[in-house]
Order: C-alpha cells, then sequence, then structure tokens
C-alpha cells in the first residue's frame, strides 16, 4: 500500500466522519446527505483497491486514470451545484409566499386591533 | 358602487409617497389606496399612512413582483372590483386612473396597459418622460420581441400603469413574475387568453428617490427578461 493511498483513504474516512456528524447534529438534512454518503463510499473504494479506477477509465477510454477521476469530479460537482440552484429557487419561491401570507396577516390583526380598541394600531411602532 | 384598488408598491420612496397618495385620493376619491412597503429603510409606511393609504408592510425587501402580487392577493382577499397598479416615485399622473380603468369597466378589456408610445390627442406636458438611448434601445427591443411573439402590437411593454378587473387580478394572484415583471405579464396573460389593451399615457421625470435600476445590472436585467420572455412562451399555463 503506497502513502497516496492511505492518505486517500484517511481523507475519504473524514470526508464520511464529517457527513455524518453533520447529520447527527441536524445541520444536513438526511435526503441531501445520502448524495454526500454515496461519494464517500465511492472515494473509499476507490483508495482501497486502485484497480477499480483503472477499469473503469478503460472502459471509457480515458489514457489517465487520474483524469478518469477529475472528469467524474467534474460532473459531479456541476451536478450539485445545479441542484442547489434548484433548490435554493425554490426555497426563495416558499419565502416569497410566506412573506405575502404574513403581510396580510399583520395587516388583518392591526385591523381587528383597531377595531376591538386596543390601542397600538398601524404603524405606532414605524418601520424606521 | 364598484370596487377598486390603486395599488402602489414602493420601496424607499418617502419624499414623493405622501403627493402620489393624495393625488391619487383626488382623482379617483372612490377608490381605496395600498401602499406596498417593499421592506424600505425609510418611513414610507408613515408617509402613506398619513395622507390616507392603507399600508401592506413585507418584513424584507422581495422585489417589484412580489409587492404587486401582495397587492393582488388583498384584493382578491378583499373582493375588490379593479385594480390599477401605479409606480409610487410620482412618474405615473393619478388623473390617469379614470381613463385606464374605463375599458374594463365597459367589459372591453381584462387588463389596460399605459403606453408612454401611443400617442394621446394632446401632448402637452412640459415635464414629459424621455427615456435615455439605451432604455430606448431596451424598449425597442422587448416591444418588437412582443409584438412578434404574442402577434398584436405592444407599443411600451416595460409600462408598470396597469389595470386589471377581477379575471386578471384572480389569475395574477396566483403566479407572478417576481423581477422585472411587466414584459413576462404580457406573455402571461396572453397565453391566458386575457384581453389587453393599451391606452395612451403621459410619464413625468421622478419627483424622488432613484431608479431602481443602474446602468452595470440594465444588461443583466435585458439578458434576464429576454430568457424569461422566450422560456415563458413554452411554459405550461392554467387557464
Amino acid at each position: 500500500m503506497t502513502h497516496i493511498q492511505i492518505l486517500a483513504i484517511l481523507a475519504s474516512l473524514l470526508l464520511m466522519f464529517l457527513t455524518v456528524e453533520l447529520i447527527r447534529r441536524k445541520y444536513l438534512e438526511e435526503k441531501y446527505a445520502l448524495v454526500w454518503l454515496l461519494t464517500c463510499i465511492f472515494f473509499l473504494l476507490c483508495s482501497i483497491n486502485l484497480e477499480i479506477l483503472s477499469f473503469l477509465a478503460r472502459l471509457t477510454g480515458v489514457l489517465v486514470p487520474a483524469n478518469f477521476l477529475f472528469l467524474l469530479a467534474f460532473f459531479f460537482l456541476v451536478v450539485i451545484c445545479l441542484s442547489l440552484t434548484v433548490v435554493v429557487s425554490r426555497e426563495s419561491q416558499r419565502q416569497r409566499r410566506l412573506t405575502q401570507e404574513l403581510s396580510m396577516l399583520k395587516f388583518n390583526l392591526e385591523e381587528i386591533k383597531k377595531r376591538v380598541g386596543l390601542g397600538g394600531g398601524e404603524g405606532q411602532k414605524g418601520s424606521s | 358602487m364598484d370596487k377598486v384598488l390603486v395599488i402602489i408598491p414602493a420601496y424607499n420612496e418617502k419624499k414623493s409617497i405622501g403627493g402620489v397618495v393624495r393625488d391619487v385620493k383626488t382623482s379617483l376619491p372612490e377608490a381605496d389606496v395600498l401602499v406596498i412597503n417593499d421592506g424600505s429603510t425609510d418611513d414610507t409606511s408613515g408617509e402613506a399612512r398619513q395622507y390616507g393609504a392603507m399600508v401592506l408592510e413585507l418584513p424584507c425587501n422581495m422585489g417589484l413582483g412580489v409587492a404587486v402580487q401582495s397587492g393582488l392577493i388583498f384584493a382578491q382577499d378583499r373582493g375588490y372590483r379593479f385594480v390599477a397598479r401605479m409606480d409610487g416615485d410620482g412618474q405615473h399622473r393619478p388623473t390617469e386612473l379614470r381613463s385606464l380603468l374605463a375599458p374594463l369597466e365597459k367589459g372591453e378589456a381584462d387588463m389596460v396597459v399605459g403606453s408612454r408610445f401611443l400617442k394621446a390627442v394632446s401632448v402637452s406636458e412640459l415635464n414629459e418622460y424621455k427615456p435615455s438611448l439605451a432604455r430606448r434601445i431596451g424598449i425597442g427591443l422587448f416591444s418588437g420581441l412582443l409584438s412578434f411573439l404574442l402577434g398584436t402590437r405592444v407599443t411600451d411593454p416595460n409600462s408598470g400603469l396597469h389595470a386589471m378587473n377581477h379575471k386578471s387580478i384572480s389569475f395574477f394572484a396566483k403566479e407572478y413574475p417576481p423581477d422585472y415583471p411587466e414584459v413576462e405579464v404580457r406573455v402571461m396573460a396572453h397565453k391566458a387568453g386575457l384581453v389587453i389593451r393599451e391606452i395612451p399615457s403621459t410619464m413625468l421625470h421622478r419627483t424622488g428617490g432613484a431608479s431602481s435600476i443602474t446602468s452595470l445590472k440594465s444588461v443583466y436585467i435585458v439578458l434576464e427578461m429576454l430568457t424569461s420572455t422566450i422560456v415563458g412562451m413554452f411554459r405550461r399555463t392554467e387557464r
């Protein structure tokens, strides 16, 4: 086993540990975590058995196995980025809806307060 | 009496909003005025209330389209029959609201747009709006594109002076483009089978505040609007 191999195994294990830890602390939701866990497992397998990468490289006609890894990593990152912007767009749509709901609720509440005579009323707090 | 709501989206328009609300109230006394404060950092709300407008507060700056849509949701919720939308910077003339609403009342259109480039019988404004060259190119580009895509003459695709009847209100309360909405609104309305009418209007120079569009951003904005227009043509729409 070469030094670089040991290093790769350690790095994969570290990434996996980090992912699991993030899930455990609820910083990362399970549905997003699965992709990362699978990636860790793939990295780990590749660093334990170097033949996997060479085999995949031969299969796709890439001359140097390392280049195959780069290609894979690049595609993977592009897909991740795209899916992240999808998530962000969906979240901002929800945020818009919530903002609008909130403003309506606030308006109705102020109106009711005024009608009941609870004082306060509109704009006492101002927005500045 | 028909219930009319005038909605005015405003972001940091403290200087001009009071005058706009007052003028709307004078020109169209039967209408209710709703200012949508799009997360202003100044006292836009207080100023608007002082002149008798209702104020809908968005907790943070969400963009013009979101503010307009909030106003439409409000109108739908409270059963207003017609909605007119105008800017809070004093560029639109409240005296034109009545002619804007007229085609809706007669049932000739579902949506009316005030066009700066349709010539009225008398153009005598000293203060008439003259867009910069870059803006004219942009407007020309979109009016050409829209006229081609929609198959009708569109003279002012960027006008923010709109009036809607109930059919349009309920359609746009459900979905409204969040950023730079004017062009896409025309495409959506067309696809939803709403009858749009343009009428001549004059636009004044702003009385306060600054344009929301800076020159650096404008190229990106044009590309963004171009994309949304073309993609919009192929989007599925529920009728």
